[in-house]
């Protein structure tokens, strides 16, 4: 029942933090490393033991029994040797040489016996001692027979019995030396073998080590390398896609397979490209909203471009209807100012015509010329001729007169800025305005020095028909107009004042506005000042005015001397 | 817990029926009334050959083999063999005779008995009268 609690508790391998599972694996390997060590030195330990067995049981102790071997061998010889000496001195030194072997051989016995043995060796051991010691008493009895030069007998004893036990302990030391080369063989085979267990074990850890390794890096490369490739992989699709407009890119997901850092990353990442698709989403639905508006506006757009249309038309229509108005105001104005001096020219010829008619009768009849010199109807008829005559001049010249400002007027050869003097113009226009302006407003002229200026003469006699007319127009009854000129830099100024009844001060910044007219509805279009403040702007000057309701208005037009072309 | 007393009570009975001593005895004439184990291996190796009132030391060995023999060299700390290869190493160099062995315990006992300066080692069960002992040792002492 516990084990779910349990499991759930202890963090699975996979989820642990990278550095954990990192150190975890290193551990493991060390484990596995310290584990083959220890086997491999267990092992050596075992080696070195079945060698040190070898060298401190084996070795000594075949060199004992080998050395026990000769001397017992040495010692016999010796004994037959010493019984058949005749000299008391040979004897002697055969004798020590006897005890010296003894000696040896006594070293050697107690050799083995402190060397540790087998069972099969203390029993064999034994039973060297015991015939030994059996030899010995005998090797008495012989040493005593051959220092009596008894030694017929000494060596029938050396040859009978001792030979028998001689021969016994012969065989006991060989068996001892067999004994010794199976235990030296097995050691040297239990070492062999130790050695190839020590072999083996250690192949195999070095193996099972290299497999765990690779393992381990392989899986890191796993854990580590590819996710984070698949990551970085994704995120270029991602921004290439992008640049080629590709939407389909931010779909991809990766997988999570554990909750370790690189899990952390790869859930971030599609939480990121969740998000990214959410907002893609939203663009969508605007980009339809707008769509949609684009569409209405496309719509309510041609509805305006119809409208500006019609504007146009009615502007151009309203422009024309203004010409019109103005060019019947001026045309109304020289038919006005040329009927006098033609009328005058008129009666003047009405009446030659009689008064030649006179003449002709009077020459009729009269007899000769003194006669007719004292004729009254003759000379009445050439006084009337006379001044007749000075009429129809005077009148002739004023008709010219008009005419030549009406040339000037409409001056029709202008295609580009020509220089011109604008008093001219100015001049030109109070002709043509005359009949207006008879008897009733008095006209100050205070001209100034005034260099002939760029201009279009034609427009801008338009732009003085419309101030003049409009000051006449604003005088009721009696008045003045005055025109002053002056030169002010590199500009000219004309400033037109009447005293007339001015400009409301709500209504003067409204005066160059088209269609603006205080003169009531079907009197006058409104455009004459607007189309004059168009005119004075493609001369690249200023027209303003300035008004006192009750006393006047002043209009002041700036004109420069030179026009840049660069800047039109 | 009745069988156990039967089997103590035996082993205590047959303990003395087999003696786990050695007795070493010596002629009266010996002016010792004990002996050390250093001293007593000091004659037996040929070493100190005569007794403090210059009397030379006889020593009688026992020739076969048995436990009497066997425990008295090793409590010497040396095998009889040992012992014989010292004689017959001082025999030849002329330091001395090696000792008679003698066939049996009781042969021994009379020597001892009847050899001024004679030293050996029997049972202590046949020590007798006619004899001193100079030490005792139990089968099995090393020191």
């Amino acid at each position: 029942m516990d084990a779910p609690f349990f499991c759930s508790r202890v963090k699975s391998f996979k989820d642990r933090r990278l550095a954990h599972k990192q150190a975890i694996i290193v551990g493991v390997i060390l484990i596995l490393m310290a584990t083959a060590n220890g086997m491999l030195i267990h092992r050596m330990n075992g080696l070195r033991d079945a060698i040190d067995t070898v060298t401190s049981k084996w070795l000594p102790s075949a060199v004992a029994v080998g050395n026990i071997d000769a001397y017992t061998s040495d010692l016999r010889i010796m004994q037959l040797q010493h019984a058949l000496a005749q000299e008391d001195s040979v004897k002697g030194r055969l004798e020590l040489l006897m005890a010296g072997l003894i000696e040896k051989i006594q070293i050697n016995q107690d050799d083995f016996d402190r060397l540790a043995k087998t069972e099969e060796q203390s029993e064999l051991h034994a039973k060297f001692n015991e015939l030994w010691d059996e030899y010995l008493d005998l090797f008495g009895q012989i040493t005593v027979l051959s220092r009596q030069n008894r030694y017929e007998e000494a060596v029938a004893l050396l040859n009978g019995e001792a030979g028998k036990v001689f021969s016994e302990l012969g065989s006991v030391l060989e068996q001892l030396v067999g004994v010794n080369a199976q235990a030296s063989l097995d050691a040297a085979w239990q070492a062999d073998e130790t050695y190839q267990k020590a072999r083996r074990g250690s192949l195999l850890a070095f193996v099972i080590s290299l497999v765990v390794a690779v393992a381990f890096a392989s899986g890191m490369v796993r854990r580590i390398t590819k996710p984070v490739g698949q990551l970085a992989n994704a995120a270029d699709n991602i921004a290439s896609a992008a640049e080629r407009g590709d939407e389909h890119a931010i779909d991809v997901q990766i997988d999570v397979v554990a909750d370790d850092e690189i899990g952390k990353l790869s859930r971030s990442f599609n939480r990121m490209t969740g998000a990214l698709r959410e907002a893609r989403e939203k663009i969508e639905t605007q980009r339809r909203k707008l769509e949609s508006a684009n569409v209405e506006l496309g719509f309510k757009n041609r509805a305006l471009e119809d409208a500006m249309k019609q504007l146009r038309d009615t502007q151009q229509q309203l422009v024309m209807r203004e010409k019109m108005a103005s060019l019947g105001n001026l045309v109304a104005g020289v038919a006005h100012e040329i009927n006098n001096p033609v009328g005058a020219v008129k009666s003047a010829a009405d009446t030659s015509e009689r008064s030649i008619e006179m003449v002709c009768k009077s020459l009729e009849n009269s007899a000769d010329l003194s006669e007719l010199k004292e004729s009254k109807r003759f000379q009445t008829a050439i006084q009337v001729l006379k001044s007749n005559t000075a009429v129809t001049v005077t009148a002739s010249d004023r008709i010219a007169e008009i005419v030549r400002s009406l040339r000037d007027f409409a001056r029709l050869d202008e295609a580009e800025f020509q220089k011109a003097d604008i008093h001219d113009g100015l001049d030109s226009t109070l002709t043509l305005l005359r009949h207006r302006l008879k008897n009733r407003i008095e006209v100050n002229k205070q001209y100034g020095d005034l260099p002939r200026i760029q201009c279009y003469p034609n427009q801008l006699n338009q732009v003085f028909m419309n101030v003049l007319s409009n000051a006449e127009q604003a005088i009721a009854g009696e008045g003045q107009i005055t025109i002053e000129t002056a030169q002010e830099g590199d500009a000219v100024v004309v400033r037109i004042r009447d005293t007339g009844k001015g400009i409301a001060q709500d209504d003067v910044g409204h005066i160059f506005d088209p269609g603006f007219t205080t003169k009531g509805v079907g009197v006058g279009t409104g455009l004459g000042l607007s189309i004059s403040y168009n005119i004075i702007q493609k001369h690249h000057g200023r027209i303003t005015a300035d008004s006192d309701q009750g006393s006047g208005t002043t209009i002041s037009i700036t004109l420069p001397i030179e026009q840049h072309t660069e800047s039109t | 817990m009745r069988i156990l007393a039967i089997c103590i009570l035996c082993v205590l009975l047959a303990a003395p029926a087999t003696s786990a001593e050695v007795a070493v005895i010596a002629h009266p004439s010996v002016p010792a009334s004990e002996i050390s184990k250093s001293h007593l291996l000091d004659i037996f190796t040929g070493d100190v050959k005569e007794w403090k009132n210059g009397e030379p030391v006889i020593i009688v060995d026992l020739k076969p083999r048995s436990d009497v023999k066997e425990a008295f060299y090793d409590y010497l700390g040396k095998s009889s063999s040992r012992m014989k290869s010292i004689w017959m190493r001082n025999m030849l160099t002329g330091e001395g005779t090696p000792p008679e062995s003698l066939e049996s315990q009781a042969e021994i006992l009379e020597r001892v008995k009847n050899t001024p300066g004679a030293i050996g080692y029997v049972n202590r069960e046949l020590v007798a009268d006619g004899v001193i002992t100079l030490r005792i040792i139990q089968f099995g002492e090393s020191e």
